[in-house]
Protein backbone atom coordinates (compact mmCIF):
# COMPACT_ATOMS: atom_id res chain seq x y z
CA UNK A 1 0.00 0.00 0.00
CA UNK A 2 2.75 2.60 0.81
CA UNK A 3 3.61 3.01 -2.96
CA UNK A 4 0.01 3.82 -3.46
CA UNK A 5 0.15 6.21 -1.08
CA UNK A 6 3.75 7.50 -2.34
CA UNK A 7 2.19 7.98 -5.99
CA UNK A 8 -0.88 9.50 -4.11
CA UNK A 9 1.35 12.01 -2.42
CA UNK A 10 3.19 12.81 -5.69
CA UNK A 11 0.28 13.65 -7.66
CA UNK A 12 -1.67 15.52 -4.83
CA UNK A 13 1.94 17.74 -4.91
CA UNK A 14 2.11 18.06 -8.60
CA UNK A 15 -1.35 19.49 -8.72
CA UNK A 16 -0.26 21.66 -5.84
CA UNK A 17 1.88 23.60 -7.86
CA UNK A 18 -0.19 23.53 -11.34
CA UNK A 19 -2.68 25.00 -9.18
CA UNK A 20 -0.15 27.69 -7.68
CA UNK A 21 1.07 28.29 -11.34
CA UNK A 22 -2.57 28.92 -12.43
CA UNK A 23 -3.60 31.32 -9.89
CA UNK A 24 -0.56 33.33 -10.68
CA UNK A 25 -1.66 34.05 -14.66
CA UNK A 26 -3.90 36.66 -13.06
CA UNK A 27 -2.19 38.42 -10.78
CA UNK A 28 -0.50 42.02 -12.33
CA UNK A 29 3.02 41.75 -14.25
CA UNK A 30 6.03 43.50 -11.91
CA UNK A 31 7.90 44.66 -15.14
CA UNK A 32 9.05 48.04 -15.00
CA UNK A 33 8.98 49.80 -18.38
CA UNK A 34 11.74 51.54 -17.95
CA UNK A 35 12.82 53.30 -20.99
CA UNK A 36 9.26 54.05 -21.85
CA UNK A 37 7.90 55.08 -18.02
CA UNK A 38 10.38 56.84 -16.17
CA UNK A 39 10.90 55.87 -12.20
CA UNK A 40 9.86 57.91 -9.87
CA UNK A 41 13.15 58.35 -7.83
CA UNK A 42 12.81 59.84 -4.12
CA UNK A 43 14.06 63.04 -3.35
CA UNK A 44 17.16 61.29 -1.40
CA UNK A 45 19.42 59.60 -3.49
CA UNK A 46 22.59 59.76 -4.81
CA UNK A 47 22.50 59.59 -7.98
CA UNK A 48 24.78 62.06 -9.60
CA UNK A 49 26.20 65.43 -7.86
CA UNK A 50 25.24 69.38 -8.56
CA UNK A 51 26.44 72.49 -7.62
CA UNK A 52 23.57 74.65 -6.41
CA UNK A 53 23.72 78.60 -7.76
CA UNK A 54 21.22 81.33 -5.51
CA UNK A 55 18.19 82.37 -6.92
CA UNK A 56 20.25 85.73 -8.40
CA UNK A 57 22.75 83.57 -9.97
CA UNK A 58 25.47 84.00 -7.85
CA UNK A 59 27.31 80.68 -6.67
CA UNK A 60 26.48 79.11 -3.36
CA UNK A 61 30.01 77.69 -2.91
CA UNK A 62 32.62 79.26 -1.18
CA UNK A 63 35.65 77.84 -2.22
CA UNK A 64 36.25 76.44 0.96
CA UNK A 65 38.36 73.64 -0.29
CA UNK A 66 36.05 70.94 1.94
CA UNK A 67 34.79 68.60 0.14
CA UNK A 68 38.39 68.27 -2.55
CA UNK A 69 39.99 67.41 1.14
CA UNK A 70 37.14 64.81 2.14
CA UNK A 71 37.01 63.41 -1.09
CA UNK A 72 38.35 59.74 -1.23
CA UNK A 73 38.99 59.24 -4.57
CA UNK A 74 40.53 62.59 -4.90
CA UNK A 75 38.18 63.69 -8.14
CA UNK A 76 36.99 67.08 -7.26
CA UNK A 77 39.84 69.97 -8.60
CA UNK A 78 39.21 73.41 -7.29
CA UNK A 79 41.66 76.41 -7.59
CA UNK A 80 40.09 80.11 -6.14
CA UNK A 81 41.54 83.34 -5.83
CA UNK A 82 40.97 86.19 -3.41
CA UNK A 83 37.67 88.02 -3.90
CA UNK A 84 39.00 91.33 -5.47
CA UNK A 85 35.40 92.62 -4.01
CA UNK A 86 35.85 92.01 -0.13
CA UNK A 87 36.34 89.02 1.92
CA UNK A 88 36.55 85.22 1.20
CA UNK A 89 37.66 83.49 -2.21
CA UNK A 90 35.87 83.13 -5.45
CA UNK A 91 35.97 80.19 -7.66
CA UNK A 92 38.14 79.67 -11.05
CA UNK A 93 37.96 76.18 -11.68
CA UNK A 94 36.00 73.65 -10.21
CA UNK A 95 36.19 70.00 -12.10
CA UNK A 96 34.82 66.58 -10.91
CA UNK A 97 35.74 63.69 -12.97
CA UNK A 98 32.28 61.33 -12.69
CA UNK A 99 34.50 58.27 -14.17
CA UNK A 100 35.88 57.92 -11.10
CA UNK A 101 33.39 59.81 -8.41
CA UNK A 102 31.97 56.56 -6.28
CA UNK A 103 29.20 58.30 -5.43
CA UNK A 104 29.75 58.41 -1.67
CA UNK A 105 28.40 61.47 -0.84
CA UNK A 106 31.20 63.04 1.61
CA UNK A 107 31.53 65.97 -0.49
CA UNK A 108 27.71 66.41 0.14
CA UNK A 109 28.26 65.93 4.15
CA UNK A 110 31.07 68.00 4.20
CA UNK A 111 29.79 71.65 2.27
CA UNK A 112 29.55 74.09 4.94
CA UNK A 113 26.92 75.83 2.69
CA UNK A 114 24.66 73.32 0.86
CA UNK A 115 26.58 73.98 -2.47
CA UNK A 116 27.40 70.78 -3.91
CA UNK A 117 24.43 68.70 -3.58
CA UNK A 118 23.17 65.27 -4.64
CA UNK A 119 20.26 64.91 -7.49
CA UNK A 120 18.09 62.12 -8.71
CA UNK A 121 18.87 62.07 -12.04
CA UNK A 122 20.46 58.99 -12.93
CA UNK A 123 21.00 59.01 -17.50
CA UNK A 124 24.31 59.50 -17.18
CA UNK A 125 25.49 56.45 -19.79
CA UNK A 126 27.99 57.71 -22.54
CA UNK A 127 30.73 56.61 -24.85
CA UNK A 128 33.54 58.43 -24.33
CA UNK A 129 34.51 58.33 -21.37
CA UNK A 130 36.37 62.01 -21.24
CA UNK A 131 32.47 63.38 -21.00
CA UNK A 132 32.37 62.52 -17.57
CA UNK A 133 34.61 64.87 -16.59
CA UNK A 134 32.55 67.54 -15.13
CA UNK A 135 33.34 71.22 -14.79
CA UNK A 136 31.89 74.31 -13.40
CA UNK A 137 29.27 74.90 -16.09
CA UNK A 138 28.40 71.46 -16.08
CA UNK A 139 27.74 70.91 -12.88
CA UNK A 140 25.83 74.38 -12.57
CA UNK A 141 23.77 73.33 -15.36
CA UNK A 142 22.88 70.03 -13.50
CA UNK A 143 21.90 72.02 -10.76
CA UNK A 144 19.56 74.42 -12.40
CA UNK A 145 17.97 70.92 -14.37
CA UNK A 146 17.26 69.68 -10.83
CA UNK A 147 13.90 69.90 -10.12
CA UNK A 148 14.93 68.72 -6.40
CA UNK A 149 18.01 67.99 -4.03
CA UNK A 150 19.41 67.25 -1.08
CA UNK A 151 21.90 68.30 1.06
CA UNK A 152 22.25 66.80 5.08
CA UNK A 153 22.71 71.14 6.27
CA UNK A 154 19.48 72.43 4.32
CA UNK A 155 17.55 69.28 4.02
CA UNK A 156 15.50 68.72 0.49
CA UNK A 157 15.32 71.71 -1.44
CA UNK A 158 12.61 72.39 -4.42
CA UNK A 159 13.18 74.66 -7.40
CA UNK A 160 9.60 76.15 -8.12
CA UNK A 161 8.56 76.73 -11.55
CA UNK A 162 9.18 79.98 -10.75
CA UNK A 163 12.93 79.55 -10.43
CA UNK A 164 12.56 80.41 -6.31
CA UNK A 165 14.44 77.91 -4.40
CA UNK A 166 12.11 76.62 -1.28
CA UNK A 167 12.46 73.77 1.44
CA UNK A 168 10.54 71.09 1.10
CA UNK A 169 7.57 70.35 2.75
CA UNK A 170 8.04 67.62 5.65
CA UNK A 171 6.64 64.78 4.01
CA UNK A 172 9.34 64.82 1.69
CA UNK A 173 12.19 65.49 3.87
CA UNK A 174 13.91 61.99 5.07
CA UNK A 175 12.75 61.15 8.60
CA UNK A 176 10.11 63.95 8.58
CA UNK A 177 7.33 61.53 7.67
CA UNK A 178 8.03 59.77 10.49
CA UNK A 179 8.72 62.80 12.59
CA UNK A 180 5.55 64.02 11.57
CA UNK A 181 3.44 60.64 12.56
CA UNK A 182 5.19 61.27 16.12
CA UNK A 183 4.18 64.31 16.19
CA UNK A 184 0.71 63.61 15.91
CA UNK A 185 1.05 60.58 18.04
CA UNK A 186 2.40 62.62 20.80
CA UNK A 187 -0.55 65.28 20.64
CA UNK A 188 -2.55 62.31 20.74
CA UNK A 189 -1.51 60.85 23.72
CA UNK B 1 32.11 74.96 -21.25
CA UNK B 2 31.51 71.26 -20.94
CA UNK B 3 32.19 68.72 -23.51
CA UNK B 4 29.50 66.21 -22.17
CA UNK B 5 26.27 66.38 -23.47
CA UNK B 6 23.76 67.65 -21.32
CA UNK B 7 20.62 65.66 -19.61
CA UNK B 8 18.32 67.67 -21.47
CA UNK B 9 19.68 66.04 -24.44
CA UNK B 10 19.43 62.71 -22.92
CA UNK B 11 15.31 63.94 -21.99
CA UNK B 12 14.14 61.85 -25.24
CA UNK B 13 11.38 59.66 -24.41
CA UNK B 14 11.31 56.74 -26.67
CA UNK B 15 7.91 55.19 -27.71
CA UNK B 16 7.00 51.15 -27.76
CA UNK B 17 5.46 50.39 -31.19
CA UNK B 18 2.10 49.42 -31.10
CA UNK B 19 1.53 48.48 -26.92
CA UNK B 20 1.43 50.64 -24.11
CA UNK B 21 2.64 49.79 -20.72
CA UNK B 22 -0.36 52.07 -19.19
CA UNK B 23 -2.80 50.70 -21.18
CA UNK B 24 -2.72 46.78 -21.48
CA UNK B 25 -5.21 45.75 -24.28
CA UNK B 26 -5.89 41.68 -23.09
CA UNK B 27 -8.59 42.20 -25.44
CA UNK B 28 -6.47 42.68 -28.48
CA UNK B 29 -3.76 39.80 -27.50
CA UNK B 30 -7.04 37.38 -27.24
CA UNK B 31 -7.71 38.64 -31.30
CA UNK B 32 -4.33 37.88 -31.77
CA UNK B 33 -4.34 34.56 -31.04
CA UNK B 34 -8.22 33.59 -31.80
CA UNK B 35 -6.52 34.97 -35.35
CA UNK B 36 -3.32 32.98 -34.86
CA UNK B 37 -5.31 29.80 -34.22
CA UNK B 38 -8.18 30.61 -37.81
CA UNK B 39 -4.47 30.79 -39.58
CA UNK B 40 -3.24 27.36 -38.30
CA UNK B 41 -7.04 26.25 -39.06
CA UNK B 42 -6.34 27.64 -42.39
CA UNK B 43 -3.15 26.00 -42.84
CA UNK B 44 -4.69 22.82 -41.64
CA UNK B 45 -7.63 22.81 -44.19
CA UNK B 46 -5.52 24.03 -46.59
CA UNK B 47 -2.30 20.93 -46.36
CA UNK B 48 -4.55 18.11 -45.12
CA UNK B 49 -7.88 18.73 -46.98
CA UNK B 50 -8.14 21.15 -49.51
CA UNK B 51 -5.13 20.53 -52.01
CA UNK B 52 -5.79 16.75 -51.75
CA UNK B 53 -9.60 17.53 -52.50
CA UNK B 54 -8.48 19.04 -55.09
CA UNK B 55 -6.40 16.71 -56.94
CA UNK B 56 -8.31 13.90 -56.87
CA UNK B 57 -11.45 16.00 -58.30
CA UNK B 58 -9.43 16.54 -61.27
CA UNK B 59 -7.89 13.44 -61.22
CA UNK B 60 -4.65 14.84 -61.65
CA UNK B 61 -3.80 11.79 -59.47
CA UNK B 62 -3.44 9.24 -61.98
CA UNK B 63 -1.01 10.36 -64.30
CA UNK B 64 2.80 10.59 -62.79
CA UNK B 65 3.52 14.16 -62.89
CA UNK B 66 0.22 14.95 -61.27
CA UNK B 67 1.33 12.95 -57.95
CA UNK B 68 5.10 14.39 -58.46
CA UNK B 69 3.44 17.75 -58.18
CA UNK B 70 0.85 16.82 -55.35
CA UNK B 71 3.90 15.70 -53.69
CA UNK B 72 6.08 18.40 -54.12
CA UNK B 73 3.30 20.68 -53.09
CA UNK B 74 2.61 18.66 -50.22
CA UNK B 75 5.75 18.65 -48.88
CA UNK B 76 6.00 22.41 -49.54
CA UNK B 77 2.45 22.60 -47.21
CA UNK B 78 3.84 20.11 -44.56
CA UNK B 79 6.85 22.82 -44.17
CA UNK B 80 4.70 25.76 -44.10
CA UNK B 81 2.93 24.29 -41.78
CA UNK B 82 5.91 22.94 -39.61
CA UNK B 83 6.60 26.61 -39.83
CA UNK B 84 3.56 28.60 -38.51
CA UNK B 85 2.73 26.40 -35.77
CA UNK B 86 6.19 26.81 -34.28
CA UNK B 87 5.83 30.43 -34.82
CA UNK B 88 2.86 30.67 -33.22
CA UNK B 89 3.83 28.49 -30.23
CA UNK B 90 7.34 29.74 -29.34
CA UNK B 91 5.28 33.49 -29.22
CA UNK B 92 2.45 31.72 -26.85
CA UNK B 93 4.78 29.65 -24.59
CA UNK B 94 7.09 33.29 -24.39
CA UNK B 95 3.77 34.86 -23.49
CA UNK B 96 2.40 31.53 -21.13
CA UNK B 97 5.97 31.93 -19.14
CA UNK B 98 5.52 35.43 -18.92
CA UNK B 99 2.32 35.66 -17.69
CA UNK B 100 3.11 33.17 -14.72
CA UNK B 101 6.28 34.27 -13.69
CA UNK B 102 4.44 37.77 -13.54
CA UNK B 103 6.46 39.44 -16.72
CA UNK B 104 4.89 40.54 -19.55
CA UNK B 105 7.35 38.55 -22.61
CA UNK B 106 7.64 40.38 -25.74
CA UNK B 107 5.92 43.34 -26.14
CA UNK B 108 7.95 45.05 -28.74
CA UNK B 109 6.52 43.72 -31.96
CA UNK B 110 3.31 43.72 -33.39
CA UNK B 111 0.02 44.17 -30.82
CA UNK B 112 1.61 42.84 -27.34
CA UNK B 113 4.33 41.63 -29.19
CA UNK B 114 2.90 38.54 -30.98
CA UNK B 115 4.69 39.23 -34.03
CA UNK B 116 8.41 38.47 -31.90
CA UNK B 117 8.58 35.09 -33.38
CA UNK B 118 8.48 36.34 -37.02
CA UNK B 119 11.23 38.95 -36.24
CA UNK B 120 13.28 36.49 -34.42
CA UNK B 121 12.67 34.19 -37.21
CA UNK B 122 14.40 36.89 -39.70
CA UNK B 123 17.42 37.40 -37.32
CA UNK B 124 17.94 34.17 -37.44
CA UNK B 125 18.08 33.80 -41.29
CA UNK B 126 20.49 36.46 -41.01
CA UNK B 127 22.49 35.65 -39.06
CA UNK B 128 26.20 34.21 -39.93
CA UNK B 129 25.48 29.81 -39.53
CA UNK B 130 29.40 29.09 -38.08
CA UNK B 131 30.95 25.82 -37.28
CA UNK B 132 33.49 26.14 -34.63
CA UNK B 133 36.81 24.64 -36.21
CA UNK B 134 36.94 21.50 -34.02
CA UNK B 135 33.44 19.88 -34.94
CA UNK B 136 32.87 17.14 -37.14
CA UNK B 137 31.78 19.09 -40.16
CA UNK B 138 29.54 16.47 -41.69
CA UNK B 139 27.63 15.49 -38.66
CA UNK B 140 27.55 18.77 -37.06
CA UNK B 141 25.76 20.29 -40.46
CA UNK B 142 23.84 17.20 -40.45
CA UNK B 143 22.21 16.52 -37.20
CA UNK B 144 19.84 19.60 -37.53
CA UNK B 145 18.33 18.32 -40.78
CA UNK B 146 17.91 15.08 -38.87
CA UNK B 147 15.72 16.39 -35.91
CA UNK B 148 13.79 18.33 -38.25
CA UNK B 149 13.18 15.90 -40.98
CA UNK B 150 11.97 13.61 -38.25
CA UNK B 151 9.86 16.40 -36.32
CA UNK B 152 8.64 17.17 -40.10
CA UNK B 153 7.82 13.60 -41.19
CA UNK B 154 5.44 13.08 -38.47
CA UNK B 155 3.19 15.53 -39.36
CA UNK B 156 2.61 12.74 -42.36
CA UNK B 157 0.85 10.52 -40.15
CA UNK B 158 -1.27 12.89 -38.33
CA UNK B 159 -4.96 12.46 -39.37
CA UNK B 160 -7.09 15.16 -38.76
CA UNK B 161 -9.95 14.55 -39.72
CA UNK B 162 -12.10 11.81 -41.29
CA UNK B 163 -9.81 10.66 -44.24
CA UNK B 164 -7.66 13.97 -43.74
CA UNK B 165 -4.38 12.82 -43.75
CA UNK B 166 -1.59 12.28 -46.33
CA UNK B 167 -0.71 9.24 -45.52
CA UNK B 168 -2.54 6.51 -43.98
CA UNK B 169 -0.21 4.28 -43.19
CA UNK B 170 -1.59 0.63 -42.36
CA UNK B 171 1.46 0.56 -39.70
CA UNK B 172 0.91 4.26 -38.15
CA UNK B 173 1.58 3.37 -34.97
CA UNK B 174 5.71 2.20 -35.77
CA UNK B 175 6.01 4.73 -37.98
CA UNK B 176 5.45 6.87 -35.55
CA UNK B 177 7.64 4.94 -33.24
CA UNK B 178 10.15 4.60 -35.97
CA UNK B 179 10.55 8.32 -37.00
CA UNK B 180 10.23 9.84 -33.73
CA UNK B 181 13.20 7.98 -32.62
CA UNK B 182 15.19 9.07 -35.44
CA UNK B 183 15.22 12.45 -33.64
CA UNK B 184 17.10 11.14 -31.06
CA UNK B 185 19.87 10.59 -33.54
CA UNK B 186 19.97 14.22 -34.29
CA UNK B 187 20.33 15.53 -30.84
CA UNK B 188 22.69 12.80 -30.09
CA UNK B 189 25.27 13.62 -32.76
CA UNK B 190 24.95 17.30 -33.23
CA UNK B 191 25.76 17.13 -29.37
CA UNK B 192 28.61 14.95 -30.05
CA UNK B 193 30.14 16.15 -33.53
CA UNK B 194 30.23 20.13 -31.91
CA UNK B 195 33.69 19.33 -29.87
CA UNK B 196 32.10 21.10 -26.93
CA UNK B 197 32.21 19.37 -23.29
CA UNK B 198 28.92 20.89 -23.04
CA UNK B 199 27.13 19.88 -25.93
CA UNK B 200 29.10 16.44 -25.68
CA UNK B 201 27.82 16.18 -21.97
CA UNK B 202 23.99 16.91 -23.12
CA UNK B 203 24.42 14.56 -25.94
CA UNK B 204 24.69 11.41 -23.74
CA UNK B 205 21.85 13.11 -21.45
CA UNK B 206 20.12 13.65 -24.38
CA UNK B 207 20.65 9.95 -25.62
CA UNK B 208 20.25 8.25 -22.40
CA UNK B 209 17.18 9.99 -22.16
CA UNK B 210 15.66 9.74 -25.18
CA UNK B 211 16.57 6.25 -25.59
CA UNK B 212 15.42 5.30 -21.65
CA UNK B 213 11.58 6.95 -22.94
CA UNK B 214 11.08 5.50 -25.92
CA UNK B 215 10.71 1.89 -24.39
CA UNK B 216 7.62 3.40 -22.55
CA UNK B 217 6.31 5.45 -25.32
CA UNK B 218 6.41 2.51 -27.53
CA UNK B 219 5.07 0.88 -24.88
CA UNK B 220 2.17 2.36 -24.41
CA UNK B 221 1.49 2.93 -28.15
CA UNK B 222 1.17 -0.72 -28.46
CA UNK B 223 -1.18 -0.99 -25.66
CA UNK B 224 -3.28 1.30 -27.86
CA UNK B 225 -2.74 -1.00 -31.13
CA UNK B 226 -3.84 -4.31 -29.29
CA UNK B 227 -6.51 -2.93 -28.10
CA UNK B 228 -7.97 -0.92 -30.89
CA UNK B 229 -6.69 -4.30 -33.01
CA UNK B 230 -5.00 -1.96 -35.35
CA UNK B 231 -2.05 -0.17 -36.20
CA UNK B 232 -3.42 2.30 -38.37
CA UNK B 233 -4.12 5.49 -36.71
CA UNK B 234 -7.95 6.37 -38.80
CA UNK B 235 -8.90 2.96 -37.68
CA UNK B 236 -7.79 4.05 -34.07
CA UNK B 237 -9.79 6.97 -34.23
CA UNK B 238 -13.06 4.98 -35.55
CA UNK B 239 -12.65 2.65 -33.00
CA UNK B 240 -13.56 5.35 -30.39
CA UNK B 241 -16.58 6.01 -31.32
CA UNK B 242 -18.38 4.27 -27.91
CA UNK B 243 -15.53 5.44 -25.14
CA UNK B 244 -12.43 7.27 -25.85
CA UNK B 245 -9.77 5.50 -24.89
CA UNK B 246 -8.12 7.20 -21.93
CA UNK B 247 -10.81 5.49 -19.74
CA UNK B 248 -10.20 2.21 -20.61
CA UNK B 249 -6.40 2.52 -21.33
CA UNK B 250 -5.84 5.28 -18.46
CA UNK B 251 -2.59 3.50 -17.70
CA UNK B 252 -0.90 3.40 -20.99
CA UNK B 253 -2.29 7.40 -21.21
CA UNK B 254 -0.28 8.31 -17.86
CA UNK B 255 2.54 6.50 -19.46
CA UNK B 256 2.24 8.49 -22.90
CA UNK B 257 1.61 11.88 -20.99
CA UNK B 258 5.42 11.61 -19.08
CA UNK B 259 7.10 9.60 -21.63
CA UNK B 260 6.18 12.48 -24.16
CA UNK B 261 7.17 15.01 -22.51
CA UNK B 262 10.58 13.57 -21.89
CA UNK B 263 10.52 13.07 -25.62
CA UNK B 264 10.04 16.74 -25.91
CA UNK B 265 13.04 17.63 -23.76
CA UNK B 266 11.11 20.13 -21.93
CA UNK B 267 11.06 21.47 -18.05
CA UNK B 268 11.19 18.61 -16.01
CA UNK B 269 13.18 16.42 -18.91
CA UNK B 270 15.07 19.15 -20.15
CA UNK B 271 18.44 17.73 -19.26
CA UNK B 272 20.20 17.55 -22.46
CA UNK B 273 19.34 21.33 -22.92
CA UNK B 274 20.23 22.90 -18.81
CA UNK B 275 20.88 25.90 -19.31
CA UNK B 276 21.72 26.50 -15.87
CA UNK B 277 24.18 23.29 -15.68
CA UNK B 278 25.33 22.98 -19.41
CA UNK B 279 25.19 26.09 -21.77
CA UNK B 280 22.69 24.78 -24.06
CA UNK B 281 22.93 21.65 -24.39
CA UNK B 282 23.39 19.59 -27.09
CA UNK B 283 22.68 22.97 -29.15
CA UNK B 284 25.44 24.81 -27.40
CA UNK B 285 27.70 25.54 -30.73
CA UNK B 286 24.90 26.06 -33.43
CA UNK B 287 23.88 29.44 -34.73
CA UNK B 288 21.89 30.92 -37.29
CA UNK B 289 19.35 28.84 -39.24
CA UNK B 290 21.20 25.64 -37.88
CA UNK B 291 19.78 26.43 -34.26
CA UNK B 292 16.46 27.60 -36.01
CA UNK B 293 15.78 23.94 -37.11
CA UNK B 294 16.53 22.37 -34.07
CA UNK B 295 14.08 24.93 -32.43
CA UNK B 296 11.61 24.61 -35.01
CA UNK B 297 11.82 20.90 -34.16
CA UNK B 298 11.45 21.34 -30.99
CA UNK B 299 8.04 23.08 -31.54
CA UNK B 300 6.50 21.04 -34.34
CA UNK B 301 7.14 18.18 -32.17
CA UNK B 302 5.33 20.20 -29.08
CA UNK B 303 2.15 20.20 -31.97
CA UNK B 304 2.80 16.75 -33.18
CA UNK B 305 2.84 14.59 -29.74
CA UNK B 306 0.32 16.55 -28.26
CA UNK B 307 -1.61 16.04 -31.45
CA UNK B 308 -0.85 11.79 -31.80
CA UNK B 309 -2.14 11.82 -27.50
CA UNK B 310 -5.98 13.38 -29.02
CA UNK B 311 -5.49 10.87 -31.68
CA UNK B 312 -4.94 7.83 -29.76
CA UNK B 313 -6.44 8.71 -26.01
CA UNK B 314 -8.61 11.36 -26.78
CA UNK B 315 -11.43 10.34 -29.91
CA UNK B 316 -8.95 12.14 -32.43
CA UNK B 317 -11.68 14.30 -34.76
CA UNK B 318 -14.85 13.00 -33.03
CA UNK B 319 -17.32 15.55 -31.93
CA UNK B 320 -20.94 16.58 -33.04
CA UNK B 321 -21.35 16.96 -36.60
CA UNK B 322 -24.90 18.93 -36.82
CA UNK B 323 -26.15 16.63 -39.30
CA UNK B 324 -23.37 16.96 -41.84
CA UNK B 325 -22.28 13.58 -43.91
CA UNK B 326 -19.65 12.63 -42.43
CA UNK B 327 -16.64 12.49 -45.26
CA UNK B 328 -17.79 15.68 -46.83
CA UNK B 329 -15.56 18.52 -47.04
CA UNK B 330 -17.65 20.49 -44.78
CA UNK B 331 -17.76 18.04 -41.83
CA UNK B 332 -13.96 17.58 -42.72
CA UNK B 333 -13.46 21.05 -41.64
CA UNK B 334 -15.55 21.03 -38.36
CA UNK B 335 -13.64 17.66 -37.71
CA UNK B 336 -10.44 19.08 -37.72
CA UNK B 337 -11.46 22.25 -35.98
CA UNK B 338 -12.64 19.82 -32.79
CA UNK B 339 -9.09 18.31 -33.38
CA UNK B 340 -7.22 21.51 -33.71
CA UNK B 341 -8.93 22.41 -29.93
CA UNK B 342 -8.18 19.25 -28.49
CA UNK B 343 -4.86 19.86 -29.48
CA UNK B 344 -4.86 22.86 -28.07
CA UNK B 345 -5.89 22.63 -24.81
CA UNK B 346 -3.18 19.67 -24.31
CA UNK B 347 -0.29 22.02 -25.95
CA UNK B 348 -1.75 24.20 -22.80
CA UNK B 349 -1.53 21.25 -20.49
CA UNK B 350 1.73 20.74 -21.51
CA UNK B 351 2.81 24.69 -21.37
CA UNK B 352 1.62 24.26 -17.65
CA UNK B 353 3.63 21.53 -16.95
CA UNK B 354 6.72 22.93 -18.12
CA UNK B 355 5.51 25.79 -15.90
CA UNK B 356 5.55 24.20 -13.08
CA UNK B 357 7.60 21.46 -12.02
CA UNK B 358 11.90 21.96 -11.34
CA UNK B 359 14.01 19.56 -13.31
CA UNK B 360 14.96 16.12 -12.39
CA UNK B 361 18.40 14.87 -11.38
CA UNK B 362 19.62 12.25 -14.03
CA UNK B 363 19.79 9.28 -12.19
CA UNK B 364 15.88 10.30 -11.00
CA UNK B 365 15.15 10.59 -14.63
CA UNK B 366 16.57 7.24 -15.06
CA UNK B 367 14.83 5.67 -12.19
CA UNK B 368 11.32 6.90 -13.28
CA UNK B 369 11.50 5.71 -16.54
CA UNK B 370 13.07 2.26 -16.45
CA UNK B 371 11.08 1.55 -12.68
CA UNK B 372 8.36 3.13 -12.45
CA UNK B 373 7.01 3.58 -16.25
CA UNK B 374 8.44 0.85 -18.04
CA UNK B 375 6.65 -1.47 -15.54
CA UNK B 376 3.59 0.88 -15.59
CA UNK B 377 3.59 0.53 -19.79
CA UNK B 378 3.63 -3.25 -19.05
CA UNK B 379 0.79 -3.45 -17.01
CA UNK B 380 -0.69 -1.04 -19.55
CA UNK B 381 -0.08 -3.54 -22.38
CA UNK B 382 -1.82 -6.11 -20.29
CA UNK B 383 -4.79 -4.46 -19.22
CA UNK B 384 -5.21 -3.41 -22.66
CA UNK B 385 -4.66 -7.11 -23.91
CA UNK B 386 -7.47 -8.27 -21.33
CA UNK B 387 -9.95 -6.02 -22.21
CA UNK B 388 -9.41 -6.97 -26.05
CA UNK B 389 -10.04 -9.83 -24.88
CA UNK B 390 -13.32 -9.64 -23.13
CA UNK B 391 -14.20 -7.06 -26.38
CA UNK B 392 -13.88 -10.50 -28.82
CA UNK B 393 -15.78 -12.43 -26.01
CA UNK B 394 -18.82 -10.20 -25.99
S1 LIG C 1 30.66 61.66 -4.07
FE1 LIG C 1 32.45 60.95 -2.97
S2 LIG C 1 33.84 60.35 -4.60
FE2 LIG C 1 32.28 61.60 -5.56
S3 LIG C 1 33.13 63.63 -5.60
FE3 LIG C 1 31.91 63.46 -3.72
S4 LIG C 1 33.36 62.81 -2.15
FE4 LIG C 1 34.34 62.46 -4.13
S1 LIG D 1 32.69 72.22 0.31
FE1 LIG D 1 31.00 73.33 -0.67
S2 LIG D 1 31.54 75.48 -0.38
FE2 LIG D 1 33.41 74.33 0.01
S3 LIG D 1 34.46 74.29 -1.94
FE3 LIG D 1 33.23 72.42 -1.86
S4 LIG D 1 31.29 72.98 -2.82
FE4 LIG D 1 32.34 74.89 -2.38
Amino acid sequence: MSLFAEVWEAVKAVGAGLGAVNKRISEPAVTEFYPYKKPEIPPVSVQFLALIQNEDGTDRCVACLQCERVCPSQVITIERKRNPEGKGFVLERFDLDFANCMHCANCVEACPVSAIVTVGAFEHAVYDINLLKADKAMLDHIGHEARVWYSPKFGVELRTPEGKIQKAPPEMQPGGLAELLKAEGGEAS
Amino acid sequence: MSRMPLPADRLVQPKLVGYDPTRPRPWLERLAYTLFFAALWAMVILAYGAVPALFRRFGWLSTTAGFLAYAVVEAVLAFLLAAVVALILIVVLRKYLGKVQERVGPMHYGPAGVFQTVFDALKLLGKEDFAPKRVDWLIFRIAPAIVFVSAFLLMVALPVAGGWVMADLNVGLLYIVAVSTLGAYGVVLGGLSQGNKWGLLGGFRAGAQLVSYEVPLALALLAVGVYAGSLRLSDIVEHQYGVWHVVPLFLSFVVYLVASIAELKATPFDLPEAESELVAGYNTEYSGMSFAFFFLAEFVELFLLPGFMVVLFFGGWHGPLFGLAPGSFAAGVLQSLYFLIKVAVWVWIFLWIRATLPRFRDDQLMDLAWKGLLPLALVGLLVAAFLRMFLEVL
